[in-house]
């Protein structure tokens, strides 16, 4: 009896053994094999510089880059086909063995749009996981069959980094349209100051050419004062201080006047 | 003020007299900031794509596919932002002028990239039977803009059976559906509704219940087969559509098969595909090398079912394959015969499976 007891415990411990690597085996197989970081800026017009970086295990690393080696352009025709035409500038593909990832980065020019008065970027299905200032983060695990798997079926674990200008304001994930939508302050004429304030200045310095055009008219119009001629004194001997004559003569009749007398003592006439 | 001051005082005034004329002048002249048509720049570049696969005409037609006819670049060079940017497009003769889409503001510095999805008229598309050279004229204009501005650019429809496989590059091509990169387009062949192809396939379907029975669904697909074979449809071996430049095939809709009692290997496939969809039977088109092969699936079980739809012209089968089928060439038999086929595709890794139904919700929509 208690040898099958035993038994029975060590079937059912077995079955549970079985069971639990049975899920280890299914969580396996759901655990992500790539990481993708897919890192969007947006600038204020809306053109966009994109980094993907996917990062591989060594072993699926090295399949990729054999590829790759053997067919350029293999990995990326997707980006540079037809459909792409005119989309991307400066697109670069950069194989990294430090970290066994694959790095594509372009340049999308009008990626955000602003039909509606708002900037709308598209493309995200899912809501944001977090949202910090001005970035956006998405997550999501998904199944992938493509140039980048070589057409066997990966599990990605995708992290989409959005960051959208620093000027944007009122930024929200809008779920109808599946977009990230922003308002950027209303565009800026690159003229400055004169441009902006044309009116006034041509006023002032109107006015201002026209008043000192007058004042130059009547300046120039007015007679100076004469100037008082002033005699160059020119040095040389100290001339004798004049002597005051003892006596005075009367201009009527010639006689001899005492001093301080005012009346010819002789005629009577008025001596000064 | 004597002769001295007012000299120097002459001399002040003369130099800011001609300074605030300078200044007048300068202010006089600087732009203004009130929008001025005169001053708007902008560059506008129109990409059309070189070929169109009239036969997804819908497709073209819808926005939400990537399948767009022409694209408009637009950049802003200029320093004034521009506004109510209107840009419409028209197709030759086979569109009016779309009503277009509208930005009320171009920034100075910004792209725009505008697309066209065509709404083609289906009564023009069915008289385009060769490649067609065709005049793609983008118009746009602009707040206060006299006249509106157009640019053309030539574009090719391919003829309304045209098929080409992949829009790869040669040296682009690396697996199996890489050669048919092209697949989703096959759905728009298959028109179940098309008034012959919905007629035919009503008298198939006649007293089964194909959606909810899975033997009266295998026996709806045998007697496709059998219908086909009853009128005469042969199998016939098709030239590529060399006029496209590249891997291309005339495919026919299952209308024109039934008309023309013959197809080839895909023209029989996408003919028994669609009668099979009109009596409600999920099916799909499996893509082999060389060869085209049509597939169900039952309603219950949701098991695959293939036939070899080329075996239904019973002489070729016969004279060409007696050695692999009796004389009678059944149509069980060339299930089993299918069934080896895709197999062995499956293995070798060399098989795709186009499913009308999903390409259909995809926006690949039947022609007809």
């Amino acid at each position: 009896m208690v040898s099958m007891k035993r038994l029975a415990l060590i079937g059912i411990a077995v079955l549970l053994l079985v069971t639990v690597f049975a899920a280890g085996r299914s969580r396996a197989a759901d655990k992500p094999t790539v990481v993708e970081t897919y890192e969007v800026t947006v600038n204020d017009v809306g053109d966009a510089h994109v980094t993907d970086t996917i990062k591989y295990s060594k072993t699926d690393f090295a399949a990729i880059k054999k590829v790759g080696a053997k067919k350029r352009g293999f990995l990326t025709r997707r980006f540079t086909d037809e459909d792409a035409t005119g989309e991307l500038r400066d697109f670069k593909t950069q194989m990294n063995d430090k970290t066994n990832s694959v790095v594509i980065t372009y340049d999308k020019l009008g990626l955000a749009y602003n039909t509606k008065g708002d900037f709308l970027l598209y493309g995200y299905s899912a809501k944001p996981t977090k949202q910090a200032a001005n970035t956006f983060t998405f997550e999501e695990t998904s199944t992938v069959n493509s140039e980048f798997t070589l057409f066997t079926d990966q599990v990605f674990k995708t992290t989409s980094i959005l960051k959208i200008p620093p000027a944007a304001s009122k930024a929200s994930y809008d779920a109808q349209e599946k977009a990230v939508s922003y308002q950027m302050p209303p565009a800026r004429t690159t003229y400055g100051f004169f441009s902006e304030q044309k009116t006034t200045l041509s006023i002032a310095f109107g006015l201002a050419a026209l008043v000192f055009a007058g004042l130059l008219v009547f300046v120039g119009t007015k007679k100076p004062t004469e100037p008082v001629p002033v005699p160059v004194a020119t040095p040389g001997p100290v001339p004798p201080a004049p002597v005051e004559p003892a006596h005075k003569f009367c201009q009527q009749c010639g006689a001899k006047v005492e001093p301080g007398k005012h009346f010819c003592t002789s005629c009577g006439a008025k001596v000064d | 003020m004597d002769k001295r001051q007012k000299q120097l005082l002459i001399v002040l005034l003369s130099v800011a007299m001609v300074v605030s004329a300078v200044l007048f002048v300068f202010a006089m002249t600087r732009p203004s900031t009130a929008y001025d048509v005169s001053k708007v720049k902008l560059d506008v570049k129109l990409i059309t794509r070189g070929e169109i696969l009239t036969a997804a005409y819908k497709t073209y037609g819808d926005n939400s596919q990537d399948m767009w006819v022409a694209k408009t670049i637009i950049k802003n060079s200029g320093s004034i932002p521009v506004r109510d940017f209107k840009i419409s497009y028209k197709l030759g003769d086979l569109t009016d002028w779309n009503s277009g889409e509208t930005y009320p503001e171009i920034r100075p510095g910004q792209t725009i990239r505008d697309y066209c999805w065509p709404t083609i008229d289906p009564a023009k598309v069915a008289t385009i039977t060769t490649k067609t050279p065709v005049e793609l004229t983008v118009r746009y204009e602009y707040k206060d803009l006299k006249e509106p501005e157009q640019q053309s650019e030539k574009l090719f429809l391919l003829g309304k059976n045209d098929f080409v496989f992949t829009s790869l590059k040669k040296e682009d091509i690396v697996t199996f559906a890489d050669n048919f990169d092209n697949y989703r387009f096959i759905a728009a062949f298959i028109t179940p509704n098309e008034e012959v192809t919905k007629s035919f396939a009503n008298s198939v379907g006649s007293g089964l219940e194909t959606r909810i029975s899975d033997e009266d669904a295998l026996t709806a697909f045998e007697r496709a087969f059998d219908a086909l074979r009853a009128a005469g449809v042969k199998y016939i071996m098709e030239p590529d559509g060399f006029w496209t430049g590249t891997a291309s095939q005339y495919v026919q809709y299952p209308k024109e098969t039934i008309e023309r009692a013959s197809g080839t290997c895909l023209d029989l496939s996408i003919c028994m595909s669609a009668l099979m969809e009109a009596v409600g039977v999920k099916s799909y088109v499996a893509l082999i090398p060389g060869h085209a092969i049509p597939v169900i699936e039952l309603p219950q079980s949701g098991d695959l079912y293939a036939i070899e739809s080329t075996f239904l012209d019973q002489g070729y089968a016969v004279s060409k394959h007696g050695d692999v089928v009796s004389p009678d060439v059944t149509a069980s038999e060339c299930v089993t015969l299918a069934k080896d086929e895709i197999d062995k595709a499956q293995q070798d890794g060399t098989y795709l499976l186009v499913n009308p139904e999903y390409w259909w919700k995809q926006g690949v929509m039947p022609s007809w």
